[in-house]
């Protein structure tokens, strides 16, 4: 263990149960740290909460992309079509508002509307949805040094992964390790910057 | 205390549920047997497949191209048949789709774990099926080029287009629809990329899957995030997948035909498309099961669900027809009556509407019973023979159009030579695309499967953190 | 075994008692109407009866739809929907005053119906005599197939054969395809032979699901209110309470879709003999109605029940059902009103009476069904395997 000192992300327990990594997870938040996170080949139920996090604000992301949708659609349409009131009309500008006739229909269908409006509240909740999943888990996202543990490639077979990061406050090389190697995992391992 | 268990080691728990994956499987073993179907040598079986699937890919090629040099004239389209095989099958291709978001989606939110191993390749065949779908608007515009006029934006006449009619409520659902559809198809995919990717056996192709995973680790918060997306994007996909069947039969419903005009239309549409969707379900499911040897995975205890779900879909769009035959008598409409009586039932065609009870109504009865819900080979050829009721249904419905109100303007359709080419083409773009899907994406979620191994559950004996609740199932 | 709580067992008798009362006082109040406002008594007496039918129809359908689909939230409430659904019987007899009026509510049981070409047109099932015939019929299959239901729920509980099971899905599995079409049938007959010209083919569907969607709100109000205390508690855990909140989402949902699309398609056709249904929905003073549903039975509950919390908090959730349940009161009103009253709005005094008559006679028979048998059916194979939770 006396290599020459490379620069360390943290420190990384492999178990192998969801049991043991959800429990792991529970001792190393008890203990004080906070700057953690565990890694799993599958959804482990309430694993972010034993971690330290708390809910995702997703939902509410995706609410307000799904309303952004409703209205650009509903001013797409009412607009274009001459629906909207007639104070509204002379600051629309000219390629904004084209009033047609349709079938004798009146110029604001708003029945006729809702379908696109449903399509895009949906099409845009969809896509905040995902984009935001995406983004607040920092993906894409090619390299990470957890890569450079070589047994980390079982994180998407059957291998469970605790791992510290340097940056924790509390964080130690050696106290931390102690600690890791308590709770009784396969193997631990210094991740490499 | 704590016992070193190994991956290999005994059940700890008994399934509560009949068990959705037969034999023995780990987690190691079960990323295994669906990644490694990825990376072993082609199946001669696959290839043979693949070349069929593509030759009939060719013909499509022709027949678009041909349409495209010489125009529209070249099908069995006129006055007063403005639509025929074109829209009959684009219906039919997208009614196929809906059942991939039906499963996926739909059954989440229901939580019923049956449908972890189905979903995928489900999903893919919505893709595929919309593609298909999506080929015969533009094809019938006749100058595809100009696809573009359909979106909302001004042109030079700042015109936009018209908001009032169903075809552009089509533009918005179908293209939503697709998009919807592929976003949420990558992202189950996307952490079995990664699966792949931790398995590819050269540096190419760990790059190759490495950048599709989008570098994924399945950090429990992003786990947890993952699984908020994907539960949303199944509360959103499933209204989405109601909203574009009824916008397309919005199509027939809105015009003031006799036999388009019914208010029904929108539920057994959709029930209508979920019934052709699940026989397509079972047409693929039943032979990638076989020569995959996927049936540990797709038991019979799925193909069962499949059948009860079909016969289920099949009784609502019976009913439906029995809600527009009585729906006829009960209008004292005269026109809608002729309709049903002299028209579609003993009009030109009129063989179509028995052979549409026929295969609809009558075939899928015997699905009530056990046995032949549990026999593959039935299976297999029921389904057909609702595939093919259905398209019989598109098509007893179009031809609605050959007697309108004036006797002055009836007319006749028939396919022409180039309709048939243009249908059976569409077959070899579906089938190469599905061949193409087993050969380098994992056909199983692998994530997914793994919570049906009891070895997923949390064992919870700290009593600080109760959470037993909740002990399986992600979905809140 | 799990029992109703002492509390609840003696406000249940109390409550049995004054809704019999209630119920007693109001018939007795539209008898008097019915003296001098023959037609008004009749027509309130329609909607109000509807309303309450639907809890007794929909509690069928519902019992059937989780005998054959099998989810553990069918096995929490399965107690509830068999006396929902037995109640069934008491419908019936309260229908037969409906046949006295017949003339008074639709226009092809006047004796000049004949007159009018469509009438006439319809005639071969639009007459009296079918029409008595059919509910005979349609009543005999429902009741039936409650007690059945009832009568093998019970044998499960006393004896512990696996066949039963058995008996349950082949009763559920056709009782089903045969209610979807004597529901159907009933909501022309019922309904929309009111408005005797006019006819939509999606209206069978809108109307038995709306007695779904009824039923549903109703035995989740009565869940709520019944399996507090005691041990039946366990039932109205968060996860239980999920499924429940999920579906009234998911109803109110398909009932916007059904409606709306009902709605779009014949404002976009415009045609005279389909859009009066809707000129008289718009106009008159129906339009507030129109949006009081639009924004009750639709955007409020949407919005709040889109929340996570709200589904599996027991308060929210019950304070949603029960505003659901009055809307499902202001659309039965909807549904029938303004063809009765065409010009303008119109709320009679013996609206709220036969409300109460029938309602008060209906919920105290409800709870005298529900004391009959044990509140959970224990031997439920679904309770046997998975005792907190499952799918």
């Amino acid at each position: 263990m006396d290599a020459p000192k490379v620069k360390i992300y943290g420190l990384v327990a492999e178990f192998t149960t969801p049991t043991q990594i959800v429990d792991a997870a529970n001792q190393a938040r008890e203990a004080g740290y906070t700057a953690m996170e565990a890694y799993t080949p599958f959804p482990v139920v309430d694993l972010h909460e034993a971690v330290g996090f708390k809910r995702t604000m997703l939902p509410t992301l995706a609410f307000f992309g799904g309303l952004t949708g409703f209205c650009t659609a509903f001013s797409l349409e009412t607009f274009t079509s001459g629906g909207a009131p007639s104070f509204i009309t002379p600051f629309l500008p000219d390629w904004f508002y084209y009033p047609l006739n349709i079938g004798g229909r009146p110029l604001n269908s708003w029945p006729a509307f809702i379908p696109p409006e449903f399509e895009l509240t949906v099409l845009f909740a969809s896509i905040t949805s995902v984009v935001g999943m995406l983004l607040l888990n920092g993906y894409p996202r090619i390299y990470h040094p957890l890569f450079n543990v070589p047994r980390f490639s079982m994180v998407t077979s059957d291998r469970f992964f605790l791992c510290i990061e340097a940056r924790d406050s509390k964080f130690d090389l050696q106290g931390t390790k102690q600690f890791l190697e308590g709770l009784q995992p396969y193997e631990v391992s210094e991740v490499p910057e | 205390m704590a016992t070193e268990v190994s991956p290999k080691g005994p059940n700890l728990r008994p399934d509560p549920q009949p068990p959705m994956v037969e034999g023995k499987y780990n987690f190691d073993s079960m990323t295994e047997k669906i990644a490694g179907v990825i990376f072993a040598a082609t199946p001669k079986g696959w290839i043979v497949g693949f070349a069929i699937a593509f030759m009939i890919l060719q013909v499509l090629l022709v027949s678009v191209t041909y349409l495209i040099y010489e125009g529209i004239g070249i099908w069995g389209v006129n006055i007063p048949v403005g639509w025929g095989f074109d829209i009959v099958n684009f219906v039919w291709w997208i009614g196929i789709g809906h059942a991939g978001t039906l499963i996926s989606a739909i059954l989440l939110l229901f939580n019923q774990t049956w449908r972890t191993s189905i979903n995928r390749f489900a999903e893919a065949m919505t893709l595929f099926a919309v593609a298909c779908a999506g080929l015969y608007p533009l094809a019938h515009m006749g100058r595809p080029w100009f696809a573009y006029w359909l979106l909302p934006y001004p042109n030079t006449m700042q015109l936009w287009p018209q908001f009032r009619s169903p075809l552009e409520w089509d533009v918005f659902a179908v293209s939503t629809y697709f998009s919807v559809s592929l976003m949420y198809w990558y992202i189950g995919l996307v952490p079995d990329f990664a699966s792949v990717r931790d398995r590819a056996p050269n540096q190419l192709l760990r790059m190759f899957y490495g950048i599709l995973s989008l570098g994924w680790r399945g950090g429990s918060m992003h786990w947890h995030r993952y699984e908020t997306a994907y539960l949303m994007l199944a509360g959103l996909s499933t209204p989405l997948v109601l909203s574009v069947h009824t916008i397309i039969s919005f199509d027939f419903a809105v015009s003031n035909l006799p036999g388009w005009h019914a208010t029904i239309f929108p539920p057994y549409f959709v029930a209508g498309a979920v019934y052709s969707g699940f026989a397509m379900v079972i047409n693929l499911a039943v032979p990638i099961r076989h020569y995959y040897g996927m049936k540990d995975f797709i038991t019979d205890k799925h193909l069962d669900n499949m059948a009860k779900v079909m016969l289920a879909t099949g009784l609502m769009v019976f009913y439906g027809y029995g809600v527009e035959a009585f729906m006829a008598y009960y209008s004292a409409n005269e026109f809608e009556r002729d309709l049903m009586m002299k028209n579609r039932v003993f009009g030109p065609y009129g063989y179509f509407y028995f052979a549409l009870i026929f295969c609809n109504g009558l075939v899928p009865q015997i699905l009530w019973f056990q046995k032949i819900r549990s026999n593959e080979a039935a299976l297999f050829i029921i389904s057909l023979i609702v595939n093919i009721g259905m398209w019989l249904e598109r098509f007893v419905i179009l031809m609605s159009l050959q007697r309108d109100f004036l006797p002055s303007s009836w007319g006749q359709y028939s396919p022409t030579f180039w309709d048939i080419s243009t249908y059976i083409g569409t077959f070899g773009l579906f089938l190469s695309l599905l061949f193409l899907f087993c050969r380098i994406l994992p056909m199983i979620s692998i994530a997914e499967m793994k919570h049906l191994l009891p070895e997923s559950h949390v064992h919870s004996h700290k009593d600080s953190h109760d959470h037993s609740d909740s002990a399986h199932g992600g979905s809140h | 075994m799990a029992t109703i709580s002492d509390q609840v067992k003696t406000s249940m008798a109390v409550v049995q008692r004054v809704a019999f009362g209630i119920g007693i006082l109001g018939l007795g109040i539209s008898g008097a109407i019915f003296g001098f406002e023959k037609k008004q008594f009749f027509e309130s007496y329609l909607i109000a009866y509807i309303y309450f039918f639907a809890i007794g129809a929909g509690s069928l359908a519902l019992l059937m739809i989780q005998h054959v689909s099998g989810g553990a939230w069918g096995f929490s409430i399965r107690r509830l929907l068999e006396a929902g659904s037995r109640t069934l019987l008491l419908l019936a007899v309260l229908f037969i005053p409906l046949l006295f009026g017949l003339p008074e509510i639709y226009p092809w049981a006047r004796p000049d119906a004949l007159k009018d070409r469509i009438i006439e047109l319809k005639s071969g099932y639009l007459n009296v005599p079918f029409f008595i015939i059919r509910q005979a019929i349609f009543f005999s299959i429902w009741i039936g197939l409650a007690f059945s239901l009832s009568y093998f729920s019970k044998k499960e509980d006393e004896t512990a054969e696996q066949s039963i099971g058995w008996w349950f899905k082949a009763l559920s599995g056709p009782g089903l395809v045969v209610f979807a079409v004597t529901i159907g049938l009933t909501s022309v007959d019922w309904a929309m032979s009111v408005d005797v010209h006019w006819y939509s083919s999606m209206y069978p569907v809108l109307f038995g699901f709306g007695c779904i969607l009824t039923a549903m709100i109703f035995h989740i109000v009565a869940m709520i209110l019944l399996y507090q205390g005691g041990d039946l508690e366990k039932y109205l855990t968060k996860n239980y309470l999920r499924d429940f909140g999920s579906f009234l989402l998911g109803f109110v949902i398909f009932w916007t879709y059904l409606t709306f699309s009902q709605f779009l398609l014949i404002w976009c056709a415009n045609l005279k003999e389909e859009v009066p249904y809707y000129v008289n929905r718009i106009s008159g003073g129906w339009q507030f109605v129109t949006i009081i549903l639009a924004i009750g039975h639709f955007a409020l509950p949407f919005l709040f029940l889109l929340r996570r919390e709200t589904k599996r908090v027991r308060s929210s959730l019950f304070m949603a059902a029960c505003f659901m349940l009055l809307m499902r009161f202001v659309d039965y009103l909807y549904l029938l009103g303004p063809s009765f009253n065409p010009k303008h709005f119109h709320l009679a005094i013996s609206q709220v009476t036969s409300l109460l008559g029938i309602g008060g006679l209906w919920l105290s028979f409800f709870i005298y069904q529900w004391n009959l048998y044990p509140p959970i059916a224990a031997r439920d194979p679904r309770v046997v395997k998975e005792p907190v939770h499952g799918v």
